[in-house]
């Protein structure tokens, strides 16, 4: 403001500050730069949050932020454009008011389109495994058709605070100044959803506050122009609308026999009741099971859960000595509650976990036994997996690695041949790291570059299908051979009353079914891996799953 | 003496690569031990070798298609399967296995037809109706995904050609506006 005092540029228009006294003048300059600030605030904010909005539906592979803030700019750049010629054309507060008034209403009904939108674009019948293509390219139709409209008009609003506060000051004060206080909106934009307002709104709530932060700042400025009343009545209406529309919304996801649903930091869970099992389900509807809980037996119907019962058996441990075991990717600890249950009273067990998101071991702790009496010396981390392996210092004798955060594929940072060698480094003499690799078609670029990975940091890779499945168990160990046979045998002593004979028999049963497919690779020269430098785990993902389209 | 003696080592070297050459043909057992100790690779090896002599083998035309598969060199499987299949048109194992390898590979219309083919000659057989009926579904899920991607991408340039239009109709009429004042 003393800026534009300084210059003392003016121009005439109907709102123009020239004609005001220097209190108003004073009062539209800061106004405009609240509108501004605001402004950039709800941008970033329904930016950041849109992602989230999409996971539910879509998946938050990068494909899918790329989407976003593709659609997104490319919307702002229109915006601008046209928002250059409108103030040329109306350089008045009215029209800035205008604008961003049919701005933040129609972000008011974002998170209503993006939920009718997505479902009708993707039905729920839609196979997940080999569908990522088509949610790459329905995600892109739906943010340019339910958010790029409110930012399309967000960004006419610029040039519009540009042109008005020209009249105070110079130009180039005048373009700093909007650019400076828009950008400072984004910035509180970009941190209050993720760090404040998502976890304690949920992200479609988040979206209708940035559309109320922006008709509020449109209320006010009714009030700048002198429109008192209807400045007031108009912040008592915004003040109330997201109340009201926040109690209509639907709810993200229809699923049948849902527990309990939370918005966490990093992905939409739920807890499904279903074929009489508990489930945990953090991805698109439909999608893979996180963590699964019976009542009636600790076994999973040969999942990729009981296979990874089968690995302290591969390692050089006995019955009674002590067996370290990590699970990177604990989730709501089915692998936890299973192997307390089964190797509890053979091994002198301990049994760390490793999850990122916090909500998730709550959830664990609430529906699926995390840590229950039978767990007596669990430890549950909640962090990176890759740092906690980076910076622990124990030694394991089975580690196990079991990630997907974002549907398509494994997280980029925990397949590459750098994690790995971590691994490698924290594992004890004899010990054994398994990794369950989703596939969807074979041959599979992502599966034969994760391999090789693990092939070069430890010198050799033994893998399976898991029968009926679409996951393959990647396994590996410092030198030594991955037995099998041995393995079954061991099995085959344990104590009498290990477990009851139709667990047991169940158990040996699936991991003889993967232990007799188990086959040996080594390093193979020109095979691409995944290196902290180069993971294009989701692109390969997608080609692939394109080719099976082919194929088919 | 030189020419001489260099003919004397390439008949030493000749006499002794003879009994190298010949090795013995590895039994099935011997096969299927190395296939359960994980080295599928040298089992393969085997196998092939043993075919050598014994190319109509059941056995081990078998047990070169399961290590085939563990190795999840799909279309190698799937033509090893058929090959056992050839030999002993109704083994249901070598069936099932060939119908999953064909749906890992993506190749759905030819486990579709083996289906249809075994429906033909076993009319009786529930399992097989319930297959075929699993993957007709599947086909019919891949079509519509297949639909669905290519139904996307034009509705996405449409989109896009949409918001052009709008931009360009928005520029032009405020720009007609200003004239027009």
């Amino acid at each position: 403001v003393t800026a534009a005092r300084r210059s003392g540029r003016a121009a005439g228009s109907a709102d123009g500050a020239a004609v005001l006294g220097e209190p108003r003048r004073v009062l539209l300059i800061g106004y405009l730069l609240v509108l501004a600030f605001c402004a950039g605030f709800t941008m970033m904010l329904v930016e950041i949050t849109a992602a989230r909005l999409l996971a539910p539906y879509f998946g938050s592979s990068n494909y899918i932020w790329t989407n976003v803030i593709g659609a997104i700019l490319a919307a702002l750049t229109g915006g601008y454009y046209v928002g250059g010629k409108i103030a040329d054309r109306w350089p008045r507060l009215g029209t800035a008011l205008l604008l961003g008034c049919v701005a933040g209403a129609i972000t008011l009904v974002v998170p209503f389109l993006c939920r009718t939108l997505s479902v009708w674009v993707i039905p729920e019948a839609t196979d997940v495994v080999t569908a990522v293509p088509v949610y790459v390219r329905a995600s892109l139709l739906v943010t340019l058709l339910v958010f790029a409209p409110p930012l399309f008009l967000i960004g006419t609003i610029s040039p519009l605070v540009v042109r008005l506060l020209s009249e105070s000051g110079g130009v180039g004060w005048a373009s700093g100044a909007n650019s400076a206080a828009m950008t400072a909106g984004a910035i509180l934009g970009t941190f209050a959803p993720t760090l404040w307002l998502v976890p304690w709104l949920g992200s479609r709530q988040t979206i209708l506050a940035g559309g109320a932060v922006l008709l509020l700042a449109v209320a006010a400025g009714l009030l700048v122009r002198g429109r008192v009343a209807i400045g007031a009545a108009a912040v008592a209406a915004v003040l109330l609308v997201p109340f009201g529309l926040e109690a209509a919304l639907p709810p993200i996801l229809v699923e049948q026999g849902l527990v309990e649903a939370r918005e966490t930091s990093y992905q939409y869970a739920r807890v499904i009741r279903e074929d009489g099992e508990l489930t945990l389900r953090c991805g698109i509807r439909g999608g893979g099971k996180q963590s699964i809980f019976r009542e009636d037996s600790h076994l999973t119907g040969g999942t990729v859960f009981d296979h990874f019962l089968g690995l302290p058996f591969l390692t050089d441990k006995r019955p009674g000595e002590p067996l370290r075991v990590l699970v990177v990717g604990l989730g709501a600890g089915t692998v936890s509650r299973q192997y307390y249950h089964f190797f509890g009273d053979v091994f002198d067990l301990s049994l760390d976990g490793v999850e990122i998101d916090p909500e998730l071991v709550e959830l664990g702790r609430r529906h699926f036994e995390l840590g229950g009496p039978e767990q007596y010396d669990l430890g549950v981390y909640v962090a990176d997996g890759r740092r906690f392996v980076a910076t622990t210092e124990k030694l394991y004798d089975v580690v196990i690695i079991d990630v997907f955060s974002r549907q398509a594929s494994i997280p980029f940072h925990l397949a590459t041949h750098e994690f790995f060698e971590q691994i490698e480094q924290r594992l004890a003499p004899g010990g054994v790291m398994a990794m369950n690799v989703l596939i969807s078609h074979l041959p599979s670029r992502v599966f034969e570059a994760t391999r090789e990975s693990v092939a070069r940091a430890f010198g050799q890779a033994w893998y399976y299908r898991i029968p009926d499945s679409f996951n393959v168990l990647l396994l590996s160990r410092d030198g030594r051979p991955i037995d099998g046979i041995a393995a079954m045998s061991k099995l085959r002593r344990l104590p009498e009353g290990w477990v009851s004979v139709s667990e047991l028999g169940t158990l040996r049963s699936e991991l003889w079914d993967g232990f007799s497919e188990l086959v040996r690779g080594a390093p193979e020269p020109g095979q691409p891996f995944f290196t902290d430098d180069w993971v294009p785990a989701e692109h390969l993902t997608v080609e692939d799953q394109r080719a099976s389209w082919e194929g088919s | 003496v030189r020419a001489l003696g260099t003919l004397l080592l390439a008949g030493v070297l000749a006499l002794a690569a003879v009994p190298c050459g010949a090795q013995t043909v590895p039994d099935p057992r011997a096969i299927g031990e190395e296939f359960a100790r994980g080295d599928k690779l040298t089992a393969l090896e085997q196998v092939e070798r043993a075919l050598d002599t014994r190319p109509q083998d059941v056995t081990l035309l078998r047990i070169r298609a399961r290590v085939l598969t563990a190795l999840m060199r799909v279309d190698a499987a799937a033509a090893a399967w058929r090959q056992v299949l050839v030999h002993v048109p109704s083994d249901v194992e070598a069936q099932r296995m060939l119908s999953e390898v064909l749906l890992l590979a993506g190749r759905r219309g030819e486990v579709a037809a083996l289906y249809e083919e075994l429906l033909i000659r076993n009319p009786g057989r529930e399992d097989v109706r319930r297959a075929v009926g699993f993957l007709e579904r599947e086909m019919a899920a891949t079509d519509d995904l297949k639909a669905r991607y290519a139904g996307l991408g034009w509705s996405v340039a449409g989109a896009g050609v949409a918001w052009l239009a709008l931009i360009l109709a928005a520029s032009a009429w405020v720009g007609r506006s200003r004239k027009g004042s």
